[in-house]
């Protein structure tokens, strides 16, 4: 296995507020990684960091052996990084169908865009097979923003794997959800295990349970601890770190 | 397969739109015909905001440039064609009038060296270089600033302010370059434009069918942009332009592409307004008159091209009707902006969306009654 993800001592520093401090971590290929930690960890904000969204003010992220840092959000989405967002982000006026199409990113230029129909005649059986992977069919001409919280969050999902990341963010895809589509969720997750490198930020140890192999655990700013779930939960430092939160499965 | 479907209506209703146009020198005299092409021009304006407002989201308040741009660029032509720069040069080195007035003594009468800038004026002795620059120029303008703009990611009511100013500008550079372009009196007693020694006069039916067809093309072709996968695009960049970026689209160039095509079709307006109008003006680049444009389309519907193409040629032929009883001249600002107001407020979506929420409900009726009858 090689490395696809390596992060060194990166940084951002906020007018004196280190929300990531000299963080480092590396993921390989086809691994699903799990970064736990409290509220304003700095999680989101080193997906921020991955892809772009928020300049670092120090250290490298190494992505397929190319330094990536700091570079424009689509130069590094067209590398093969995806993202889902921790607040649901979708096209809220667009159909969930449409969705789709504009997540189906097989070409990204406006010249060969403008040969592609909207509406194409045949169907695409990639989307079809998303939203079937994401149980949107019935709802395909339904605009996105009457969808329910738990079926934006699969869109959403479903429009990063439209996408086919070698890597794929995910922030928090079980936030809102209820037992039940949570489960379906940690399944599709889990579905797309070896076929993508998968960094999943995630507060519900049943969920982190049934998918996990390396968890990462983050507290302000910097790397506490790292390795199974076992390990962690016997971890000293992460135990007095969550000692005033009442544990690690309320972190 | 059904018939009656949301966008076969939306065909049928452009069908019937071109139907209209194209037929209706047989019930118009040549003076209403003028004064319609005038309105398809603006109607041409209205598609070309709608295109940049509705569905890229880009808020234009100075189209006026492009618009003005246009106009010029085909007014310098046609006026090197009138009969009266002919006369003062040659055939062969027409002179405009005003740059004799204003010319120091002595100096020669050509336009190499008439007066400092005159010479721009050469290469637009070729109609056609001023038809292409008519184009180029607007496409240039909106090129070099979107992407100024939209790299810097300046969007909203920024992108706004920054267009009408740029409008403003221009405007005040036009009015000061009185030896080039006859500053605040604007390019007036031009040639007609010519193709194959068909004179195109502005009251001639062939006038009146040239701006209708190109109307209509580019009615046509703007349809068919927006219905492209770049069209789609661009609405879910309007709706969330940052997740757009996370799959891997470069939003800006997509952004300066659209603003680049409506400025090529405000452009194309212009010159074909020179052409039923036979003057160019600094007033095109008027606050007012781009401001209207966007009115226009609010009112017709800015998510519907073909809604926002009606209601310009609509509230352009009642302001015809309206101001020609005295009383109603000076109330017609007051009604505009009333109207303006009152769709913004209670149907944002214009007209266009008023008529397609009632085809909704009336084809959904029309299903449900014919289910219930099958079911009998
Ligand atoms: N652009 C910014 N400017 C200043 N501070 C910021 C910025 N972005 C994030 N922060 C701060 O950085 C810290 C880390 O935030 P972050 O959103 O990364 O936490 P998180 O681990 O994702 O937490 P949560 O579990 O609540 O989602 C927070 O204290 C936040 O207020
Ligand atoms: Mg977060």
């Amino acid at each position: 296995m090689s490395t696809i993800l390596e992060i060194e001592s990166l940084e951002v520093n906020f007018r004196g507020f280190r929300a990531v401090d000299g963080f480092d971590m590396a993921v390989e290929e086809g691994e699903l990684r799990v970064l736990i930690g409290a509220n304003g960890a700095g999680k989101t904000t080193l997906m921020d960091l991955i892809t772009g969204r928020t300049k670092s003010t120090g250290g490298k992220v190494t992505f397929l052996g190319d330094n990536i840092t700091n570079r424009q959000e689509h130069k590094i989405a067209r590398r093969g990084i995806g993202r889902k967002f921790q607040v649901p982000s979708v096209f809220k006026d667009l159909t969930v169908r449409e969705n789709f199409e504009v997540a189906h990113t097989r070409s990204l230029s406006v010249w060969r865009n403008l040969a592609v129909s909207a509406k194409p005649r045949q169907l695409n059986t990639q989307i079809e097979r998303a939203m079937q992977l994401t149980s949107l069919t019935d709802e395909s001409t339904t605009l996105a923003g009457s969808l329910s919280h738990g079926q934006s969050q699969w869109l959403e999902l479903g429009m990063v794997l439209m996408q086919n990341p070698k890597l794929v963010l995910l922030d928090e895809p079980t936030a809102g959800m209820t037992a039940l589509e949570t489960e379906k969720t940690s399944e599709i997750i889990n579905g797309l295990r070896g076929e993508h490198s998968i960094i999943v930020v995630e507060h519900d140890m049943t969920f982190v349970r049934s998918i996990c192999e390396v968890i990462t655990v983050m507290h302000l700013g910097k790397k506490l601890a790292e390795g199974t779930v076992e390990q962690i939960e016997n971890d000293r430092a992460v135990i007095d770190a969550y000692l005033g939160s009442g544990g690690i499965t309320h972190a | 397969m059904q018939l009656l479907t949301r966008s076969n209506l939306q065909l049928a209703a452009y069908g019937l739109f071109i139907v209209v146009v194209m037929l209706l020198p047989l019930v118009m005299d040549v003076f209403w015909l003028n004064r319609i092409s005038k309105y398809l021009v603006f109607g041409m304006l209205a598609i070309a905001i709608s295109m940049s407002w509705g569905y890229a989201g880009i808020l234009n308040l100075g189209q006026g440039l492009f618009f003005g741009f246009g106009a010029y660029m085909l007014a310098m032509s046609l006026k090197l064609a009138s009969p009266t720069s002919l006369q003062q040069g040659s055939a062969d080195e027409p002179v405009p009038d005003f740059m004799l007035w204003t010319s120091e003594p002595g100096a020669p009468i050509d336009l190499c060296c008439i007066n400092q800038g005159s010479f721009l004026w050469i290469p637009f002795k070729e109609q056609w270089f001023g038809v292409a620059m008519g184009l180029v120029m607007p496409m240039l303008i909106a090129f070099v600033l979107g992407y100024a703009m939209f790299r810097a990611r300046i969007a909203g009511v920024y992108v706004a302010i920054l267009t009408l100013a740029l409008c403003l500008l221009v405007r005040l550079l036009v009015i000061d370059a009185q030896p080039l372009i006859n500053g605040f009196n604007g390019l007036t007693d031009l040639g007609w434009f010519t193709v194959g020694g068909l004179e195109f006069d502005p009251y001639l039916v062939e006038t009146y069918y040239l701006i209708a067809i190109i109307t209509c093309l580019v009615l046509i072709g703007a349809r068919w942009l927006v219905n492209t996968k770049v069209g789609v695009v661009l609405q879910a960049i309007r709706d969330n332009e940052e997740r757009v970026r996370y799959l891997g689209y470069d939003v800006a160039i997509y952004k300066v592409f659209f603003f680049c095509v409506s400025a090529a079709i405000a452009g194309l307006a212009g010159m074909l307004y020179v052409i039923a109008a036979e003057f160019a003006s600094p007033t095109f680049m008027n606050i007012g008159f781009s401001i209207s444009m966007v009115v226009w389309a609010a009112v017709g519907g800015r998510w519907s091209l073909l809604g926002a193409c009606l209601g310009a040629i609509l509230l352009n032929v009642v302001e015809a009707t309206v101001s020609e009883t005295e009383t109603f001249v000076e109330a017609w600002q007051l009604i505009i902006g009333a109207i303006f107001l009152f769709v913004v407020l209670v149907m944002p979506r214009g007209l266009a969306g008023f008529f397609q929420d009632a085809a909704d409900l009336a084809l959904e009726r029309l299903h449900r009654a014919v289910k219930e009858r099958r079911a009998r």
